[in-house]
């Protein structure tokens, strides 16, 4: 399989009152065609920031200061506006978290859809795709949800009439933020079911960037766990469940909640994420760390493969003997 | 919360506040000359060494007239404020704590004197009671205390059903106890920020009026009285109403700047 | 339907206020001291006259007569005979009223341009140069009382440099269009500041809305967001604004109007004042009072057109 995106050594920075936050960190990794990766972690560790990053869109005090994005060996990173507007949609689509506030407020449904269809196709032409594309993501009034404004559809509806949008132009690859976060718990499933059968049909590949590891573990190929800005672990979906390495991420796996666990006792990670304005000196993550030791403090653990296709940003490459 | 440093504008509005505060206050300080003597042996003259905005027809010093006005406009911005404000505060405090017909008796006048243009009440009401300084000041009033009132009920309303309230009521209170020192602290800010560019809206109007010949009358000087006299002259003597307009102007951004510097250090409270 | 009824309610709620508005008005009439006929007829008068007047303007009447009377001329819209026009009211209302609307529409043209202009450059510029510059212009716009800039603007384009009329209305539109264009300017100044910075406002929140990111990452154009999104929501946001300030204008014409000597309602509000011509003032105040609510509901119900979240309830 080809690679699809190739991101290496990004490092985005935001501005806040001429204070650099990072965040984004020297994050690489790759995601090969078709496939479904998984970017978790907790909010603000700089997931939808590499998201955002990759379509160009960072609000306006964020930059990308150093490293390349690969689209199909060509560096989003360098473009040029023109350039970026022929990718975005045709190339990358991008779904958000937010259904409430991610569809415009005052146009109707079906000009949001068709403004994205070629410029060549005629009117009637555009009208019917618009059809489509809506039934596709399982609206069944298509006909009639054109001509709806968005506050009058569900949450839930809204998700659905976002991801046709999304699709409208056939993108190869689908960045998907926190599509379900918003959503009821019985919906959600919906969504995801969706998402995965349209990237099936339509042969994407598509990153998906969530706080929730049950989602990722259903939906995902490879996963890469980000901390501070960070990838702090990245494998295949199984190698991760089943063999955590890095303590953070055994941290989320202990902290969720599952049927087969039922009785045990859930842990949670103890304290906050840090400041990512005056980052803490080695491990970002040693603070929170059951196992940390003097070295934790002191240097910073590099991105190492424990086994094949398995990394982890740790001094002990699996277990550490025993706790502190 | 850190504390913020007095911004640059916020300064300089000061500065410029206080130095008209000081015409209000003192005239003499700042000119020799009267702002009624006539010296009909200067009429109309241009702006100079001996009279530095110029003269009018009757030969006034347009600069003795400015300074000595200040005292007028300025209290007219500040006190038309002041009755509004306090009127308009308890107003719309009494009617959204009491809520149901007192409300409802409130939204109903609203209502009406929204049908109404400020100017034109105020204009109509200045006709009805005849035109001079004190009736001017009943209709800027009677007209303004509804934007006040409309402010203070909406924050009390989203204020009422706060814990605190609950507690002071549970703890016995009186009503007006809670009212004037629990709900009011906490919804006095908006109102407060709107103050201080009324004021200026209120010398605004203020001026307008005696434009018009229905406020100030005649020997008393006032700026807007000032600009409108300098109109039968303007080919000749443009300096008599340019002068009054720009000091008229000018207290106005100061005001504005002091309002926004004040704004911004409670919002960083 | 449903827009129909709305429309329906809303003119039913207006009876009330208007009924107030009646009881206001007369009462502040009848509040004035001393004789409206003998004020009316100035210090020569005849007792024999002073009657004839008293029993023409109904004032013989007891009050609550004199207020039916009244109420009937309101409904009717048959206002009677100015006193000192001698002419219906209705009739001078509607000659003046082709001014004031005149004005009142280029000074909104003039607003929208300004305003719009203005506050989209200062909200979408990333300089903060500039829109503090424009911030800047907007508060001193805000205080120059509107009076002094149209006496100035009246000496240096109408007098020294003879460009434009220095007031009056001409006799033919294209006149009458000139005629227009400093008052016009010196009204728009004080309405222009405020919505350049209601603008800017708007587009600075509106600029970080999901809506518009997710428009970007559909690959639209630049200028597509802008149109589309940004800016179909910034009017949405201010229309209220600008046509609650539009109703101010044409029903506070009488500065402008007194400043460029147009004959317009607001100059013949302050005639029938220093001439103490009740009828006229009474009349046109409630004439007035049902412009300003009829323009209020026409404005919730194009709010509604432009704004599909508001239904009409």
């Amino acid at each position: 399989m080809d690679e699809i995106l190739k991101v290496s050594n990004l490092k985005t920075v935001f501005y806040d009152n001429s204070r650099e936050v990072h965040a984004v960190n020297d994050v690489s990794f790759s995601i090969r065609e078709g496939e479904t990766f998984g970017l978790i972690g907790e909010s603000g560790c700089g997931k939808s920031a590499t998201c955002r990053s990759i379509i160009g869109l960072l609000k306006e005090n964020g930059k990308i200061t150093e490293g390349e994005i690969l689209y199909k060996g060509k560096n989003l990173v360098k473009m040029s506006r023109k350039e970026l507007e022929k990718i975005r949609g045709h190339e990358i689509g991008m779904i958000f978290q937010e259904p409430m506030t991610t569809l415009n407020p005052v146009v109707k449904i079906e000009t949001q859809i068709t403004e994205c269809l070629p410029k060549t196709m005629s009117r009637a032409d555009k009208k019917k795709r618009a059809e489509e594309l809506l039934k596709m993501v399982g609206i069944a009034d298509a006909g009639q949800r054109l001509s709806a404004y968005s506050y009058e559809l569900s949450g839930g509806m809204r998700q659905r009439v976002m991801i046709a949008i999304a699709l409208a132009a056939g993108p190869r690859l689908l960045l998907a933020d926190e599509p379900t976060t918003a959503l009821d718990v019985t919906i959600q499933d919906q969504i995801l079911k969706l998402l995965m059968d349209l990237k099936q049909e339509l042969k994407m590949s598509m990153i998906l960037v969530t706080h929730d590891l049950g989602v990722a573990s259903q939906t995902c190929d490879r996963i890469a766990v980000m901390y501070a800005g960070k990838i702090v672990e990245m494998s295949d979906v199984h190698a991760l469940f089943l063999n955590p390495c890095h303590p953070y991420t055994r941290g989320l796996l202990e902290s969720i909640p599952t049927i087969s666990k039922k009785g045990s006792r859930l842990i949670p990670i103890e304290g906050m994420p840090p400041n990512l304005k005056k980052l803490p000196e080695g491990c970002a993550f040693a603070p929170r760390c059951r196992f940390c030791r003097s070295i934790c403090l002191q240097q910073e653990p590099q991105l190492q493969e424990v086994e094949t296709g398995h990394f982890s940003r740790c001094h002990f490459r699996g277990e550490p003997e025993g706790e502190k | 919360m850190k504390k913020k440093k007095i911004s640059i504008s916020f300064l300089a509005g000061g500065v410029v506040l206080l130095i008209i505060l000081g015409m209000a206050v003192v005239p003499q300080a700042f000119t020799s000359q009267s702002p009624i003597s006539q010296d009909m042996s200067a009429l109309l003259q241009a702006p100079s060494s001996a009279h530095w905005f110029g003269t009018d027809e009757l030969g006034r010093d347009i600069f003795a007239r400015v300074v000595y006005g200040t005292r007028i406009d300025l209290a007219i911005g500040v006190f038309a404020m002041l009755v509004s404000a306090i009127t308009g505060t308890l107003l719309g405090l009494v009617a959204a704590y009491y809520g149901k017909t007192v409300d409802a008796c409130l939204m109903r006048v609203l209502d009406v004197m929204t049908a109404f243009p400020f100017i034109i009440l105020v204009i109509a009401i200045v006709a009805i009671m005849g035109s001079g300084i004190r009736n001017m000041f009943i209709a800027i009033w009677l007209v303004g205390w509804k934007d006040y009132a409309k402010l203070v009920r909406s924050e009390v309303l989203s204020e009422k059903n706060i814990e605190y309230v609950a507690a002071a009521k549970t703890l016995g209170y009186s009503n007006l106890r809670i009212m004037l020192r629990h709900i009011l602290p906490n919804v006095i800010d908006g109102a407060f920020v709107y103050a201080i560019s009324d004021i200026m809206m209120c010398m605004l109007v203020g001026a307008s009026l005696s434009f018009l010949g229905l406020g100030v009358s005649a020997p008393t000087p006032e700026w807007g009285a000032i600009i409108s006299g300098g109109r039968t002259f303007i080919t000749r003597a443009w300096w008599i109403s340019v002068f009054p307009g720009i000091v008229l102007a000018v207290t106005g951004v100061a005001i504005s700047l002091v309002g926004k510097g004040t704004a911004d250090m409670m919002k960083g409270r | 339907m449903k827009e129909f009824n709305y429309i329906i309610k809303r003119i039913l709620q207006m009876i009330p206020a208007l009924l107030v508005i009646t009881v206001i008005i007369f009462a502040g009439m009848r509040l004035i001291p001393g004789d409206p006929a003998i004020t009316m007829l100035g210090t020569h008068y005849s007792d024999a006259a002073a009657e004839g007047l008293r029993h023409k303007l109904g004032l013989d009447q007891p009050l609550f007569f004199q207020y039916l009377l009244f109420l009937k001329q309101v409904l009717t819209f048959d206002f009677g005979n100015s006193i000192t026009m001698n002419a219906p009211v209705w009739d001078l209302f509607k000659q003046k009223a082709v001014v004031t609307l005149t004005l009142t529409l280029v000074t909104a043209i003039f607003t929208i341009i300004i305003s719009f202009i203005f506050g989209y450059a200062a909200g979408m510029s990333r300089h903060p140069l500039i829109s503090k510059t424009i911030d800047s212009i907007a508060l001193v716009m805000l205080s120059i009382p509107e009076f002094w800039i149209g006496i100035q603007l009246m000496l240096i384009f109408g007098l020294n440099l003879k460009l434009l009329p220095v007031g009056g209305w001409g006799s033919t539109w294209p006149e009458h269009i000139r005629s227009m264009i400093l008052p016009a300017i010196s009204g728009a100044m004080g309405t222009s500041a405020l919505m350049i910075r209601n603008i800017e406002e708007e587009i600075t929140k509106i600029k970080k809305q999901d809506y518009v990111d997710f428009a970007y990452s559909k690959g639209l154009k630049k200028g597509v967001v802008r149109n589309r999104y940004i800016l179909k929501n910034v009017m949405v946001s201010t229309v209220t604004l600008l046509s609650m300030r539009v109703i101010g204008m044409f029903a506070g014409s009488v500065v402008i109007e007194t400043v460029f000597a147009l004959p317009g309602l607001g100059s013949l509000l302050m005639q029938g004042i220093m001439a103490r011509d009740y009828t006229l003032v009474q009349s046109l105040v409630y004439i007035f009072a049902v412009i300003v609510l009829v323009m209020n509901l026409l404005t919730d119900i194009s709010y509604s057109f432009l704004n599909p979240r508001i239904r009409l309830e």
